[in-house]
């Protein structure tokens, strides 16, 4: 008996001290949990360390106690009526009477030029709203081409607030919308957004996500489990060790101080279903061995534990890829999964030696069926090898050529939760009123007045005079259009909005185009696109704002994440050929491994149009640390099997009926438990998981065809002398 | 601006008291809308008001405080008006955005407190005085104002409590 047999030995005497000593830890990691925030900071999710995101910080700070651009969308089915609007013209005025708004621009305060020849300075809505008139006096109003938005179609209409949303945004956007029930008294709908509105309502169905997923991912991963080993106290065997790593991976994230993110709340559900996994490996070998309880468990920690902890690493490896991206919450992201993956193991090993000693059942066989589909598939692979062989190189180029040619693709929007009002309200704003979004462009330092207007006219020439709200406009208005405005006249302006078009520190002068978010649709891309082209051509310095970050910043993510997958591959497979000190393993490991994980990366092309989304993209990193957790149990079993008796065939046969048909339980429990994803309200979770789960089965089959049949090529499973 | 001051007015009559001194009626909570206009000759525009009034029994004196917007803008309104010996009322308007302040005397007839300010826009020089009646009943708080020299309404507000 070893010493680590005899230690193990000696803690099997006494379960409930080491049950107690991991109740004390766990609550140890507990500790801080009730600081635990949950954030969806949109800067954050785009922001990383390039010169444009540089340059929105700086933006975002100079700017950052002018408010948040609010937006209340009134619409009214069969065409707005005479109440509902002067309904809508009260929540205007309510809304400049609230302490915590700024200003306000609506189609009620739209007025005729000063110069107007009948109606100088006249509202262009009266105060008695009769319909005839009203659409009479808007559309003489567009026709002087002054590039102000109304603000007002046949069955809408919006009203834009500037609203110091403070600590509590929830709570102030609550208030405001109190304001608006007298609209909706009278038939009208009225939808409160803007990007702070979609943050907030982000955040606030972070928790009750997480909670959920959690919950459910228990309850699922643990039913599988009891359908694959056919016995509930196998399956308690496999589950319970796992749950102190889900529970932990929320105490660390407080203990680091990362808020829950939509990325990060899937972290502690991940690290159920690995626990689970390894759970599975663990009790199914502890079911097929005989002796001694002691002996039994000894036995199986000795033979199991090490691949587990390995895998525990190449999981953690996965993870740290992900630093490769400066964008920080993706770091924290990086940093929690494989800290939390590390505390895992650390925990799940105890806990399976401690519930092991109180529930182990008596040998006996388990997962036979799944064995022997697993070693016929593996056995049909090996007896074909060079077939085999040649055919998964060919998938293998075919689908790295896919992955590599998709577009990189991220909808913020997406992210709101299923159901939300607002994403529907942003599509009707984008159509018929520009947009919730602002893009800004800034122009030179020492920018003249004309410089201003040629980059003006030149952007009002791709995206339409009403879109962009510019100095420009209102000198139009004035009709003064050959000089900048005087400082009295800017100052009619409201003074959060006259500081961003001519800045009073510096004089720099910028203006604002409202768009939808860059990658909601093909066109709008190609719209900012040429915004963006067009603002540069005519001497802009730059363009900033969300859309652009949105869409530079997430062409960034994508890129990064394909380098840290790539990075998580190459690493991941030394630390296994180091691991198993043969070399010649690497090339094998990394086409076993990548296989999978590129064939799913390359779906896109199939159904997505070739957009690759960020959620996806990391699914693949982590899918690959995943992934290649099967292929060493498979490689361990079989290089231990080929080191008793020498001879290749029996050592793949040995493997595939040990680890095989564990491997196939596993995949479809990690289905089990990470199916909970598409019950997300958050559509992004859900493609998170479908691609992990979509990645887990490739890997399998990569696992039980592939690897057999690389494995009868060759001599690449000879120690290196 | 002359609307500004058309509301200060208007708003200063809430604090008129009438022979049963109601002063002490108008305070608390008031909201409402209506209509004011710039000047004279300038077109209507809608208006909103809130106001947080509060009474002073030492002195018989009520503090106005509140806010008023029209479309596209909006301004604080503040003052006080206090009863003096001979039955006259005596007030004071401050408007930080509009013509600084100004001083109004009225008087009260059954139900109606009618009273009347001079002033002239700062900006312009135009003579914005008006006469300003208030009627009190029940609930509803409802101020007209009329330019002295032009004749036209310049401000037409109810306000409930």
């Amino acid at each position: 008996m070893s010493l680590l047999e005899k230690r193990i030995a000696k803690v099997t005497r006494r379960p409930k001290l080491l049950l107690g000593c991991l109740a004390v830890l766990l609550l140890a990691l507990l500790g801080r949990v009730g600081d635990l925030t949950f954030d969806s900071d949109v800067n954050r999710v785009f922001l990383t360390n390039s010169p444009l995101s540089q340059a929105q910080r700086a933006f975002s700070e100079r700017f950052r106690n002018t408010g948040s651009d609010v937006a209340f969308l009134i619409e009214a089915d069969a065409g707005l009526s005479t109440e509902q609007i002067e309904a809508a013209r009260d929540l205007a005025l309510d809304l400049e009477l609230h302490p915590r708004v700024t200003s306000v621009a609506s189609p009620f305060s739209l007025r005729f030029p000063p110069d107007h020849p009948s109606m100088p300075e006249a509202p262009v809505i009266p105060v008695e709203i009769d319909m005839e008139v009203l659409w009479k006096r808007l559309a003489e109003f567009e026709a002087l081409e002054i590039g102000f938005e109304t603000g007002i179609r046949s069955d809408a209409l919006i009203l834009l607030a500037t609203v110091d949303l403070g600590q509590g945004a929830g709570d102030t956007i609550a208030a405001l919308d109190t304001l608006a029930t007298p609209v909706r008294e009278k038939g009208a709908t009225v939808t409160i957004t803007g990007p702070d509105v979609v943050e907030s309502t982000i955040r606030a169905a972070l928790a009750r996500d997480l909670l959920m997923l959690n919950l459910i991912g228990i309850g699922l991963a643990s039913l599988v489990a009891v359908f694959c080993l056919g016995s509930a106290r196998l399956a308690v065997l496999a589950v319970l060790p796992a749950l102190p790593g889900m529970v932990a991976t929320v105490g660390l994230a407080a203990w680091l101080g990362f808020p829950i993110t939509v990325l990060s709340n899937v972290i502690p559900m991940l690290m159920l279903v690995i626990g689970i996994a390894n759970g599975m490996h663990l009790s199914v070998s502890l079911a097929r061995t005989t002796g001694p309880l002691p002996s039994r468990i000894a036995d199986t920690l000795t033979t199991v534990g090490p691949a587990s902890l390995l895998t525990a690493i190449t999981t953690a490896v996965a993870f740290i890829a992900i630093l490769v991206s400066p964008n920080a919450q993706l770091r924290e992201f990086g940093i929690l999964g494989a800290s939390a993956a590390l505390v895992s193991i650390g925990l799940l090993l105890p806990s399976f030696l401690a519930v092991a000693v109180l529930l182990a059942p008596d040998p006996r066989p388990a997962g036979t069926a799944m064995s022997r589909i697993a070693s016929r598939l593996g056995a049909w692979a090996a007896s074909r090898a060079k077939s085999v062989g040649v055919a998964g190189l060919v998938i293998f180029l075919v689908a790295a050529t896919g992955f590599w040619t998709t577009t990189a693709w991220f909808p913020y929007s997406s992210y709101l939760p299923a159901g939300s009002d607002l994403a529907p309200a942003n599509d009707r704003i984008a159509r018929d009123f520009g947009g919730v979004y602002r893009t800004w462009v800034e122009m030179p330092a020492d920018a003249t007045w004309e410089d201003l207007r040629a980059a003006v006219d030149a952007v009002e020439a791709v995206a339409g005079r009403q879109s962009v709200l510019s100095e420009v406009a209102f000198a139009r208005w004035q009709g003064e259009v050959d000089s900048a405005l005087s400082p009295d006249n800017l100052g009619r302006l409201p003074a959060d909005l006259s500081a961003r078009l001519r800045d009073p520190v510096d004089g720099t002068l910028r203006f604002a185009i409202a768009m939808p978010e860059p990658m909601q649709s093909d066109a709008s891309l190609g719209r900012y696109d040429a915004i963006e082209s067009a603002a540069l051509a005519a001497g802009a310095a730059q363009v900033i704002g969300l859309p652009a970050v949105m869409r530079h910043g997430s062409v960034d993510l994508v890129r990064q994440l394909s380098t840290g997958l790539l990075i998580a591959s190459a690493a991941g497979a030394a630390i296994v050929a180091l691991a198993s000190r043969r070399f010649s393993l690497l090339p094998l490991l990394l086409v076993v491994n990548l296989l999978p994980v590129l064939l799913i990366g390359a779906l896109p092309h199939v159904n997505f149009d070739g957009r690759l989304t960020p959620p996806v993209a990391l699914a693949l990193t982590i899918a690959f640390g995943i992934a290649i957790d099967d292929t060493i149990h498979m490689l361990n079993r079989y290089l231990r099997a080929h080191e008793r008796h020498g001879d290749r065939a029996r050592a793949l046969r040995t493997a595939l009926e040990e680890a095989g048909g564990i491997m196939a339980m596993t995949t479809l429990l990690l289905t089990g438990g990470l199916i909970v994803t598409v019950f997300s309200i958050f559509a992004p979770v859900g493609h998170f998981g479908l691609a992990l789960i979509a990645s887990l089965w490739a890997a399998l089959l990569t696992d039980l065809i592939v690897l057999p049949a690389l494995l009868m090529i060759g001599g690449r499973h000879e120690r290196a002398s | 601006m002359n609307a500004r001051l058309s509301l200060a007015a208007l708003l200063i009559g809430i604090a008129t008291p009438a022979l049963t001194d109601p002063l002490a009626d108008m305070a608390g909570g008031w909201s409402g809308s209506g209509i004011a206009r710039k000047s004279a000759d300038a077109p209507e525009e809608a208006v909103r008001c809130r106001l947080d009034n509060t009474w002073e029994t030492e002195n018989s004196r009520l503090r106005i405080r509140g806010r008023c917007a029209v479309p596209g803008r909006s301004f604080e309104v503040h003052g006080a008006l206090a009863r003096r010996g001979d039955g006259r009322l005596r007030g004071f308007w401050s408007n930080p955005d509009g013509p600084g302040q100004t001083s109004i005397s009225g008087r009260v007839e059954d139900q109606k407190v009618e009273f009347t300010f001079s002033a002239k826009d700062p900006a312009t020089g135009e003579d914005v005085s008006q006469i300003v009646r208030w009627t009190l009943e029940g609930d509803v708080l409802r101020f007209v104002s009329w330019h002295r020299v032009e004749g036209v309404i310049m401000a037409d507000i109810t306000l409930e409590r």
